[in-house]
């Protein structure tokens, strides 16, 4: 009851004008940085965090708060109007959303990601605002083992991705995680797979691996296509909000991706970009039409857009309640904070309640502002695509190469975005799959830093990722899911065998 | 019909190189010159993740290998045969924006992101087949002019300058155009 009280009240000040113009504000500045292929939501975050000294500790997590939940969804609006993903957390758009745009126009695809983002954006803020305290429990009773063990799901995920082609996939994937663990090691601080070559001391950054791979590969071959490249792809009716059939249809994914979502978000590290990922593994594996997935199945859609944005709400969880951030945004909100002078964690509660509860309300606020700011946005980005293809992809480059050095204002992640972008064109043209070699790229570093802490703080024991109750079940889970990709596989070498 | 049995060569070449390649850096280029082992504590050193790895990509390239030749002696196609998905490629305009891209990202840190990013707009849309001379000039002028004003200005992104005279002309245009 207390909660509810609480709630209201923050409605009332994050309704206030000025709040609610920024935070519309905010929605629309992330929905379009989003949507950018090259230019991440964190990267608008933090260029407006200099903004936010002019402003209240509760205006600037307002108006960031908008920003990262317009941005987490804005990533899927390239992804499914260009098949290039605007972020790393709507990659798993692309597979089966770009093909239901191709079949069924922009509007059947826009309307369902929106409407299962929004959804999944507004129960992982009601869970914000009346679940923080069990849910804080919950991250709290997560150590490096859960983490790591949570990160293997995702990376074993991949087996959902395969499209029959597993081992090319696993090879895929273990290059990705090869690569992203060039450079200094997370515990000792040896180089490692640098050849001698300085640049490279820092690591490969996956965000620039995926805007080479999906951008500058998607480009050339654009460019070099004889048939002609369009991506002016012909509408076929209005763009509009998912009417209550056509959710109650979608409603297992939805759930299922919330679900994966909202627990994802807590655990530090792994945001957005995972919950995606292992909701679309979970959903490939459990959906009834399972075998489809890839060709333009709405739950292959509607659960990682779910997911990503059930993220959102409870990524602020560990933030507000531990002053642990679970994403990389939050991490932008918890600095917004911390240069105000406001010291998140379990004090916040007593202290300053009336901030918090407006911060709850501001995030249910942006999620609803998201479905119609989506929407104008989206029509605009399809105005955009009716230009000649040839400057749109002039245009792509450019943005690309800014997005590459705007990760570590670093010139030299230029060179490899541009180098994975001729790579990734070729992995097209020979269908070596790309979306395995990324996930291995954003996933290995978070899974060797987590399994060297693991083996650090658990005197080597590799048992612990079993005898651990969470940790043990996720694992379980994981390789439950192992077994189930592998049986058809196994099951026709066994055949062969026996003749 | 048969394909050749260069190309099948070829094809089984793929999956023993990445192996080959795979067990070459595991074991000579991991971290040459560190004495892991001194620094390693328990069992896992620095190097223990990417030797790991590289191992498991050295194996699931022979396990390839193996399907794919016993593919080959059976005639029939093998699953995981890289193919060419698409062969309408115009190769020489391949080529020619595949050279574009690399010279880009050297031009940009040699003559500056500003100068480097109006040639570049210029190139890409005449080998684009653009055919308007007035279009691609107007494009690329403002379109470059848009960028600047929002990355360098309103981001203040620390974007190359180039160097020597390069560096003057663009601290002479960011002054036109208002952005120092």
């Amino acid at each position: 009851m207390e909660a509810l009280a609480g709630f209201a009240n923050g409605m009332v000040v994050a309704l206030q004008p000025l709040h609610l113009a920024l935070m519309i504000v905010g929605v629309l500045v992330g929905v379009i940085a989003g949507a950018l292929p090259g230019i991440s939501f964190v990267n608008a975050m933090a260029i407006s965090l200099p903004f936010t000294y002019l402003m209240s500790p509760l205006v600037a997590m307002v108006f960031l708060g908008g920003i990262y939940v317009g941005g987490v969804f804005g990533g899927s609006i390239s992804s499914l109007l260009v098949n290039i993903p605007g972020d790393p957390d709507s990659l798993p758009s692309c597979w089966d959303g770009y093909p239901i745009t191709l079949r069924d126009g922009p509007e059947r695809s826009l309307s369902i990601a929106i409407t299962a983002s929004a959804i999944g954006g507004l129960f992982s803020a009601f869970l914000l605002s009346f679940a923080s305290p069990p849910f804080a429990r919950l991250a709290l009773s997560f150590d490096q083992p859960e983490f790591f063990a949570a990160t293997f799901m995702g990376l074993v995920s991949v087996l959902s991705i395969s499209k029959g082609n597993l081992l090319l996939s696993l090879l895929s994937l273990f290059l990705g995680v090869a690569i992203g663990s060039i450079g200094t090691d997370p515990l000792y601080g040896v180089t490692r797979l640098t050849f001698g070559i300085g640049l490279l001391d820092n690591g490969i950054d996956f965000v620039v691996v995926m805007i080479g791979l999906f951008a500058i590969g998607e480009v050339i071959d654009a460019l070099a296509s004889r048939q002609g490249y369009d991506f002016n792809v012909k509408r076929k009716g209005a763009m509009k909000v998912l009417g209550l059939r056509d959710i109650w249809k979608l409603r297992g994914s939805i759930s299922r991706g919330t679900g994966v979502g909202s627990v994802i978000g807590i655990i530090p590290g792994a945001g957005a970009a995972v919950g995606a990922l292992v909701a679309y593994g979970v959903e490939r594996q459990v959906n009834r039409r399972r075998s489809e997935f890839g060709t333009g199945i709405e739950d292959g859609l509607a659960a990682p857009e779910a997911s990503k944005n059930a993220t959102t709400g409870t990524a602020m969880i560990p933030l507000l309640t531990l002053g642990i951030p679970g994403s990389a945004g939050a991490a932008i909100m918890l600095a917004a904070l911390t240069l105000h002078g406001v010291q998140p964690g379990p004090l916040l509660y007593s202290k300053n309640p009336e901030m918090l509860y407006a911060i709850f309300a501001s995030f249910t606020l942006a999620n609803l502002f998201m479905v119609a700011i989506s929407v104008l946005v989206a029509r605009a980005f399809g105005m955009l695509m009716k230009t000649d293809p040839t400057v749109i992809c002039a245009f792509i480059v450019v943005f690309s190469v800014v997005g590459a050095f705007g990760v570590r204002n670093n010139i030299a992640d230029v060179y490899i975005c541009l180098g994975f972008g001729i790579a990734g064109f070729y992995m097209k043209r020979f269908g070596f799959p790309t979306a395995p070699l990324v996930l291995g790229v954003i996933l290995g570093p978070l899974a060797e830093s987590y399994f060297l802490t693991s083996m650090a703080n658990y005197h080597d024991d590799l048992s612990i990722f079993f005898t651990r109750p969470r940790s043990g079940a996720l694992m379980a889970l994981a390789f439950g899911f192992i077994f189930w990709a592998l049986a058809p596989e196994l099951r026709a070498v066994w055949r062969r065998v026996r003749g | 019909m048969k394909r050749p049995a260069v190309t099948e060569l070829a094809r089984l070449g793929f999956p023993l190189a990445v192996a080959g390649g795979a067990w070459l850096v595991a074991n000579r280029h991991l971290a040459p010159g560190v004495d892991v082992e001194a620094i390693k504590r328990g069992i896992a050193g620095p190097t223990t993740w990417p030797e790991v790895i590289l191992y498991c990509v050295a194996a699931c390239a022979c396990a390839m290998f193996v399907r794919m030749l016993f593919g080959v002696i059976a005639g029939a196609r093998a699953a995981e045969q890289p193919q060419a998905e698409n062969d309408g490629y115009d190769e020489t305009r391949l080529a020619a924006g595949i050279a574009l891209l690399i010279c880009y990202g050297y031009a940009i840190s040699a003559i500056g992101f500003a100068w480097a990013t109006l040639l570049f707009l210029l190139a890409w849309m005449v080998l684009g087949g653009v055919r308007r001379p007035v279009a691609i000039v107007l494009t690329s002028a403002i379109g470059t002019t848009a960028l600047l004003y929002l990355f360098v200005k309103v981001s203040s992104m620390p974007l190359d300058r180039g160097k020597g005279v390069f560096e003057q002309a663009t601290v002479a245009l960011y002054r036109v155009l208002g952005i120092y």
